[in-house]
């Protein structure tokens, strides 16, 4: 009996708990299996920025122990929903997942990179570039050539940052525009129903006088007031009202994803 | 101040019929916006389907070279796309879970053969170790696993409008205006893959 208690609690603690995508990733290279070298980080990571800098697209590596019994393309779509690497409306992101137990790789490549980097090149370049060097164990070899690879066919042709900037800039600004003129055209209509209101009264009401401007400014800020209320309390109630974020990197060496959509595109394999 | 009370109880049976309309409003814009997105959604479903029936010649035709015994296996995937091709579908399909039913019984017959036609290959190593091959079945599975994605996609989009079509108050409008209950895909019976066994 106690053997098989022994047993029990013994097999509990090797039971492995799934690995949690976190909300955020830690950088550019995610190595969650303690793989890399911090140095080889270090140089990859800044690689991978100046990279982003200079043509907008954005790579992240990650590493991860076990994938535990899920396959390797359900788990990266789950970090590519999570984290929308790469530009809102650009979808230039590119993840490569690596699954050190099941031996497992695959670079999931965003909609607005399909074109270049296709599956055919992905696989080519998990079946030619990673996988022979994974092979000999040489990982940082490995992924430093796909990298460079990577960067080398999505970088072709087209690359022009300076228009990617304006593009991003105009979206952000005319959703900017949109919400401030929404909001005045609420004031305004506002002042409009109560002019309007200001003069049947007047005509066909009892007081025969224009409210003062005092009160009407009363009237007006209270009505805006319960307006807001109202706004606020169906915001809460109904879901489906959150606005995409800008996707900015938030300064001081931190990174998040911009908002970048995936749609399946790249390839799998292992070594 | 002087407020007639005529002049308030209209007031609060105005803030009334205002709040109304815009809850109405709001339902029934919600409503528009998540149709339009499950209509998008599904061309993007249709697309990645029609990505897989282009990949088909070129990839019989590399298949055909190297492996000339495997005639039927090859005819049931030439077949199988033949079929779709007859097939007429237009975006109303969305609202038809026959139609929608029919579409992938279509694409399943497709899906079968092709997967019977990968297993048949693993016999050809010559096959196996041609590069055009090799691109084509990368991409394969890339237009495979796309089809996973949008599907999945589709069938999210599709609960989050029926379940709001039925959700109190949107309901009213939903009948009111005529908005009809969208179709989803059913999961495929016997095309899941067989749980995997690790030993370690």
């Amino acid at each position: 009996m106690i053997r098989h208690i022994v047993f029990l609690i013994l097999l509990s603690f090797s039971v492995v708990f799934p690995f949690n995508i976190p909300d955020q990733p830690k950088g550019r290279v995610n190595d969650y299996s303690y793989t890399l070298s911090p140095s080889f980080i270090d140089r990859l990571e800044k690689k991978l920025e100046d990279f982003e800098l200079r043509t907008q697209n954005q790579i992240v590596i990650v590493m991860i122990d076990s994938l535990d019994g899920e396959d390797i393309e359900g788990f990266s779509m789950k970090l590519a929903e999570k984290w929308k690497i790469g530009k809102k409306n650009l979808d230039n992101g590119v993840i490569i997942t690596i699954a050190m137990a099941e031996r497992k790789i695959r670079i999931e490549v965003g909609y607005g990179l399909e074109e270049r980097l296709t599956d055919a090149l992905s696989s080519d370049i998990i079946r030619n570039i990673i996988a022979p060097a994974f092979r000999e164990k040489n990982y940082e070899k490995g992924i430093e050539n796909a990298v460079e690879r990577i960067m080398a066919i999505i970088s072709q042709e087209g690359d022009n940052s300076d228009d990617m900037r304006k593009i991003i800039f105009e979206q952000n600004s005319f959703l900017k525009y949109k919400m401030f003129f929404k909001f005045i055209a609420l004031i305004f209509a506002l002042i409009g129903i109560f002019f309007v209101i200001d003069i049947l009264r007047y005509n066909f009401g009892n007081d025969k006088k224009y409210y003062k401007f005092l009160e009407w400014f009363l009237i007006f800020s209270i009505t805006l007031l319960i307006l807001k209320i109202i706004f606020y309390a169906l915001m809460s109630a109904g879901r489906g009202y959150t606005g995409g974020s800008g996707g900015f990197r938030s300064g001081g060496g931190g990174f998040s994803g911009g908002g970048g959509r995936f749609g399946g595109g790249g390839a799998s394999g292992g070594w | 101040m002087k407020f007639s009370k005529v002049w308030i109880v209209l007031g609060i049976i105005a803030l009334f019929v205002v709040g109304g309309c815009s809850i109405m409003m709001g339902g029934y814009n919600r409503l528009v916006t998540l149709e339009e997105q499950v209509k998008a959604q599904w061309s993007q479903v249709e697309n990645v389907y029609q990505r897989r029936v282009d990949l088909i010649p070129n990839l019989v035709e590399t298949v055909k070279g190297y492996a000339k015994h495997e005639r039927e296996t090859l005819q049931a995937v030439i077949e199988a796309r033949s079929k779709i091709g007859t097939i007429k579908f237009d975006p109303s399909v969305v609202n038809d879970s026959k139609k929608l039913a029919e579409f992938q019984r279509a694409q399943g017959e497709l899906s079968s053969a092709l997967s019977r036609l990968m297993v048949v290959v693993e016999n050809y190593p010559q096959l196996k170790a041609n590069e055009n091959f090799l691109n084509l079945q990368s991409q394969l599975e890339g237009t495979e696993n796309r089809i996973a994605v949008e599907r999945k996609r589709y069938n999210d989009l599709v609960q989050e409008f029926n379940s709001l079509r039925r959700r109190i108050p949107t309901n009213i409008i939903a009948a009111l205006f005529g908005f009809s209950e969208k179709a989803y895909f059913k999961a495929e019976e016997g095309a899941e893959k067989a749980p995997k066994i690790k030993f370690e």
